[in-house]
C-alpha cells in the first residue's frame, strides 16, 4: 500500500547518471571528430585549390626523386640519391646522437645523483650546483653557448691544436686517430662475433656457478677474457692469412683520385654493382718518371684521393694491409683525411642534450635513493657490507623502481629534444625534412613521416623500459 | 546530476566557441559566401567558413581586411632587412609596399612576416601570407604545382657567387676541392652548390643552415672555407662581416637566380593584380614616370602613359583594382628604377651596377608586356 505511493523509483533517462556518462562521452567523442573532419576537410579544400593537376591528392612519388643536396656528415650521401634515402641518412644521424646521448646523460646522471646524496660536502655542492645550473637554463641556449661559444671559440683549421698523438682540436671538428678494420680485416669480424659470444657463455655459466657458492658478482671479468682469448687468437689467424684478391685493380682519374677494387668480372673498370671496393689499402702512386708522387692509404669506400701532387701520377701499386690500421687524421687540402672526425654541430648537440637530460637524472637517481627506507642503509651497515656495496647491492636496486619509470620520459625528452639540431646544422632528421619538404612541396606527408618516425622512437623505447620496469619491480606474491 | 548538467552545457560551449575561433580568422568577402566552384573537389555539400579565402580572391580578403600581408626576409641589408625600430626597408620590401598601394592605396599598410628559406613557399599555400617578395629564384619545380607557387615577373637578375677568405688561396670554384661551404637550406644554392661541385667532379662538405645570418656566422668564424648565396646576397652579406676586407668574392656565377614574387597558385584574379602592379613600376621607368613627375605626367598627351596612370583604359578596373592604381604605387614608392637606387644604388653601400637588371632599352633584361 505504501508501495503504490511513491513515486516511480526509475528517474527520467536525462537524470540518470548511466545515461548522462555516456552521453557526455559521446558529445566529446563528436566534438573530437568533428574537429578532426574540420581541419582534414580544411586541409583538402586548401591543397585541391593550389594543385589543380592531382587535385590536392597526397602523393608519396617524391621519396624516389632526385634529391639534388648534400648532408654533411652520418652514413655516405650522394647528391644524386633520393629523397627517401636522404630521409634515412636524417633517421640515422638522430639516433646516433639520441643514443649517444641517452648513453652519456645516464651515466652523468647517475654519477651527479648518487654524489648529491653524498657524505663529502664538496662533492655534494658541486653536484648541486651543475643540477641547477643545466636544470634552470633553456636547452636552446645551451646549444647556442655549446656552439657559438666554446667551439666557435677553438682554433682554426689552419693553426690546429694537436692532441699529442691522439687528433686535432679545431673549430671544424675533433679529428681523432681511429683503429680501422681494412679490406684484409674483414674477416676477423667472424672471430670477434665468436668472442662476443663465448664472452656471454662464459659470463653466465660463471655467473650461475658464483651464485650457486653463494658469492655476488656478475662474471664478467671471465666473460671479458674469453671474449679476449677468442678475438685475439682470430687476430693471429687472420693477420697470418691475409691477402687481397688476386684481381684487384684499380681506377686513376685525373692524375691523382680513383678507386682501388676486386675486379669480379675481370673487365678492368670499375661497376658498382658488381666490383667490390677495398678499404684501408696502403697505396703508392707513381708519376710518369717512375717517380714516387704520393703515399697514402685508400678510404673505407675504396676511394683515394690526394690534393696538391708535385706531378701527376699514372700508375700505382698496393701492399696487403694488417687486419687493423691506426687510421690517423693528415692535413689535406682544406680539411684533415683520416681517423674519424666529430663535427662541432655533432660534439655541441650531444654535450647540450646530455648534459642537460644528466641534471634532471640526476634528480630522479636521488630522489630513488631517498625513497629507499633508511632502515636499509643501517641494516646493511650493521651486516659489516661498506657504503660503496650497500648502495649496487642494497639500495640502487631497490631505488630503480622509482627511477625507471620518469627516466624514460627523460629519454624521450632528450631523443625529441635533438630535433633542436636545426638551430647548429646538425643534419637530423627534423632537418633534413623540412629541406625537403622545402623542395618538394609536400608539407602535409613531411609532417606526417616526422610524427610518425618520433613516434616509433618513443614508442619502442617505452616498450623497452616498460619492460625493464617490470624485470626490477619488487616481486609481490 | 546538476553537476552533469553543467558540464555538458560546458562541452557544447567550448566546442561553440573552437568553431566560431576557428571560423572567425578567415574574412568573409563581403558578399560572396562560398559559391560551389571550389566545392568542386569535395563531396560535402557544407563548407565550413574557413575556405572562404578560396571562394572570393585573395583580392577581396585583402581591401577587406585593409592591409596586405607580405612574406619578406629580415637579415639580407638592401633587400628585406629589419632595423632596431621594427620597421622594415630594402627592395624587396619596397615591392610590398608597392603592392598595398595599389590594392588598398597605401603603402604603409602593410603587415610583414619574416618567411624563412624553408618556410616561405608553406606561408604562402596556407595563406598566411598574401604575397612572397624574398629573394625567391623562379624555378620550375617551385612553379609546379608540386610547390603550388604562382611566380611573377622577374625584379632582379641574379646568380650564386662564392666568398671566400683572401688569404685562401681560392682563385676559383676549380681550387676549391674538398673544401667546406656554408649554405642555407631550403635555398636553390644549396642545389646549385652540389650540381656545380658534381660538374666538376669536386668534393665537398656542406654545412647547413636555418637563415642566412647563423650561415654567415658560422663562415666569418671559420667554420666554413667557402660561402655561397645569391650574390647580390654575398654583397648585402659582406656589410655585416666583422672585417669585409679579408673576404672577397670569386668571379664565377654559378648559376641563374632571377629573383621573383610569388602567390598562391589557385588564385588568378590576385595573381594578375600583383603581377601587373610589379609591371607597371617597370613599365613607369620605361616611360620615364617618376614619383616626383607623376603630377606633370598625369597630364600627358602619350597614351601608354594615359593608360598607364589610368586617365583611360579602364585598365585598373580590368585587374579588380581602382584606375589610378598605379598613380597610388608610383606617388608612395616610385618607379622601379627609384625602388633600385633607393636601396641598392650608388648612394647605398652596396652600389650594384644595374647590370643586367637594366631596362631592355638600356641592354638589360627587364621587359614588361604592354599596358593595353
Amino acid at each position: 500500500m505504501a508501495r503504490a505511493t511513491f513515486p516511480d523509483p526509475k528517474p527520467p533517462f536525462y537524470r540518470d547518471t548511466r545515461t548522462i556518462a555516456v552521453l557526455v562521452q559521446l558529445v566529446f567523442l563528436g566534438g573530437v571528430l568533428l574537429t578532426g573532419w574540420f581541419l582534414y576537410n580544411n586541409m583538402t579544400t586548401r591543397l585541391a585549390a593550389a594543385n589543380t593537376t592531382t587535385g590536392g591528392a597526397l602523393s608519396w612519388n617524391f621519396l624516389s626523386q632526385t634529391a639534388g643536396f648534400g648532408i654533411s656528415e652520418g652514413p655516405a650521401f650522394q647528391p644524386e640519391e633520393s629523397y627517401g634515402r636522404a630521409y634515412w641518412v636524417g633517421v640515422v644521424n638522430t639516433l646516433r646522437v639520441g643514443l649517444t646521448g641517452v648513453l652519456l646523460a645516464t651515466v652523468v646522471g647517475l654519477l651527479a645523483g648518487i654524489a648529491r646524496v653524498s657524505n663529502n660536502w664538496l662533492l655534494r655542492q658541486l653536484a648541486g650546483v651543475y643540477v641547477d645550473l643545466f636544470r634552470s637554463t633553456p636547452l636552446l641556449v645551451q646549444l647556442l653557448f655549446w656552439y657559438v661559444g666554446v667551439i666557435a671559440a677553438l682554433p682554426n683549421i689552419q693553426d690546429a691544436a694537436e692532441l699529442g698523438n691522439l687528433g686535432y682540436l679545431t673549430n671544424r671538428g675533433m679529428y681523432l686517430s681511429w683503429p680501422q678494420l681494412t679490406e684484409t680485416g674483414l674477416n676477423w669480424n667472424g672471430w670477434l662475433l665468436g668472442g662476443g659470444i663465448a664472452a656471454v657463455a662464459v659470463a653466465w655459466l660463471q655467473r650461475r656457478r658464483m651464485r650457486r657458492s653463494g658469492r655476488l658478482g656478475s662474471g664478467l671479468l671471465a666473460g671479458i677474457v674469453a671474449g679476449g682469448i677468442v678475438a685475439g687468437a682470430g687476430y693471429v689467424v687472420v693477420a697470418a692469412n691475409a691477402t687481397l684478391p688476386a684481381t684487384t685493380t684499380y681506377e686513376l682519374r685525373r692524375g691523382d683520385r680513383g678507386t682501388l677494387f676486386e675486379d669480379r668480372n675481370g673487365n678492368g673498370t670499375l661497376e658498382p654493382a658488381i666490383d667490390r671496393t677495398l678499404a684501408h689499402v696502403p697505396i703508392t702512386l707513381y708519376g710518369a718518371q717512375d717517380e714516387v708522387v704520393a703515399q697514402g692509404a685508400t678510404e673505407q669506400d675504396g676511394t683515394f684521393r690526394f690534393t696538391d701532387l708535385p706531378a701527376e701520377a699514372v700508375r700505382l701499386t698496393w701492399s696487403t694491409p694488417p687486419p687493423l690500421v691506426l687510421s690517423e687524421p693528415q692535413r689535406q687540402g682544406f680539411n684533415f683525411r683520416g681517423g674519424v672526425s666529430l663535427t662541432p654541430e655533432f660534439v655541441a648537440l650531444l654535450l647540450a642534450l646530455f648534459v642537460y637530460t644528466g641534471a634532471f637524472i640526476a634528480e630522479i637517481v636521488r630522489a630513488g635513493i631517498s625513497a629507499v627506507g633508511k632502515g636499509q642503509w643501517e641494516a646493511s651497515r650493521a651486516l659489516g657490507l661498506s657504503t660503496g656495496t650497500t648502495l649496487q647491492m642494497i639500495v640502487l636496486p631497490q631505488a630503480l623502481r622509482v627511477i625507471i619509470p620518469p627516466l624514460t620520459s627523460q629519454y624521450l625528452n632528450l631523443v625529441k629534444n635533438s630535433s633542436l639540431a636545426i638551430a647548429v646544422g646538425y643534419p637530423d632528421l627534423f632537418n633534413v625534412s623540412r629541406t625537403i619538404v622545402n623542395q618538394t612541396g609536400a608539407e602535409v606527408q613531411g609532417i606526417v613521416l616526422v610524427m610518425a618516425t618520433y613516434l616509433t622512437f618513443s614508442l619502442v623505447t617505452s616498450l623497452f623500459m616498460n619492460w625493464y620496469n617490470q624485470r626490477v619491480a619488487l616481486v609481490e606474491r | 546530476m546538476n553537476k552533469r548538467l553543467t558540464m555538458v552545457a560546458i562541452s557544447l560551449l567550448i566546442i561553440a566557441v573552437v568553431y566560431s575561433a576557428c571560423a572567425a580568422p578567415a574574412p568573409a568577402p563581403a558578399a560572396a559566401p562560398a559559391p560551389a566552384e571550389s566545392a568542386a573537389t569535395e563531396p560535402a555539400a557544407e563548407q565550413p567558413a574557413a575556405p572562404a579565402e578560396q571562394a572570393g580572391s585573395l583580392i577581396d580578403t585583402v581591401k577587406a581586411r585593409g592591409k596586405l600581408i607580405c612574406g619578406v626576409n629580415n637579415q639580407i641589408p638592401g633587400f628585406g632587412n629589419v632595423d632596431a625600430n621594427g620597421n622594415y626597408s630594402g627592395f624587396d620590401v619596397d615591392f610590398c609596399r608597392a603592392v598595398a598601394a595599389g590594392v588598398l592605396g597605401d603603402a604603409s599598410a602593410v603587415e610583414y612576416r619574416y618567411a624563412s628559406g624553408n618556410d616561405r613557399f608553406t606561408l604562402v599555400k596556407s595563406g598566411e601570407v598574401d604575397v612572397l617578395f624574398r629573394n625567391t629564384t623562379w624555378t620550375l619545380t617551385r612553379d609546379s604545382a608540386e610547390v603550388g607557387m604562382e611566380f611573377m615577373p622577374v625584379t632582379f637578375y641574379d646568380g650564386q657567387g662564392m666568398m671566400v677568405r683572401k688569404s685562401s688561396g681560392i682563385a676559383s670554384i676549380a681550387d676549391m676541392d674538398g673544401a667546406t661551404i656554408c649554405v642555407q637550406s631550403g635555398t636553390t644554392t644549396e642545389l646549385n652548390l652540389a650540381d656545380v661541385f658534381r660538374a666538376q667532379e669536386l668534393e665537398f662538405t656542406p654545412v647547413v643552415f636555418e637563415d642566412n645570418d647563423k650561415t654567415l656566422a658560422a663562415y666569418d668564424e671559420g667554420r666554413c672555407d667557402g660561402f655561397t648565396t645569391d650574390k647580390s646576397g654575398l654583397v648585402s652579406s659582406m656589410t655585416k662581416m666583422a672585417d669585409p676586407s679579408e673576404h672577397m668574392i670569386l668571379e664565377d656565377t654559378m648559376s641563374k637566380e632571377p629573383l621573383a614574387g610569388a602567390v598562391f597558385q589557385g588564385d588568378p584574379a590576385w595573381a594578375d593584380a600583383v603581377r601587373w602592379i610589379v609591371n607597371g613600376l617597370i613599365e613607369a621607368e620605361e616611360s620615364g614616370v617618376t614619383s616626383q613627375n607623376i603630377n606633370e605626367m598625369l597630364a600627358s598627351e602619350n597614351p601608354t602613359i594615359k593608360r598607364l596612370l589610368g586617365v583611360e583604359g579602364e585598365m585598373g578596373a580590368k585587374l579588380g583594382l581602382a584606375n589610378d592604381f598605379m598613380v597610388q604605387a608610383l606617388t608612395q614608392v616610385g618607379n622601379y628604377g627609384e625602388i633600385y637606387d633607393r636601396n641598392l644604388g650608388p648612394d647605398t653601400p652596396f652600389n650594384l651596377p644595374r647590370g643586367v637588371n637594366a631596362l631592355w632599352s638600356q641592354g638589360g633584361l627587364l621587359y614588361t608586356p604592354p599596358f593595353r
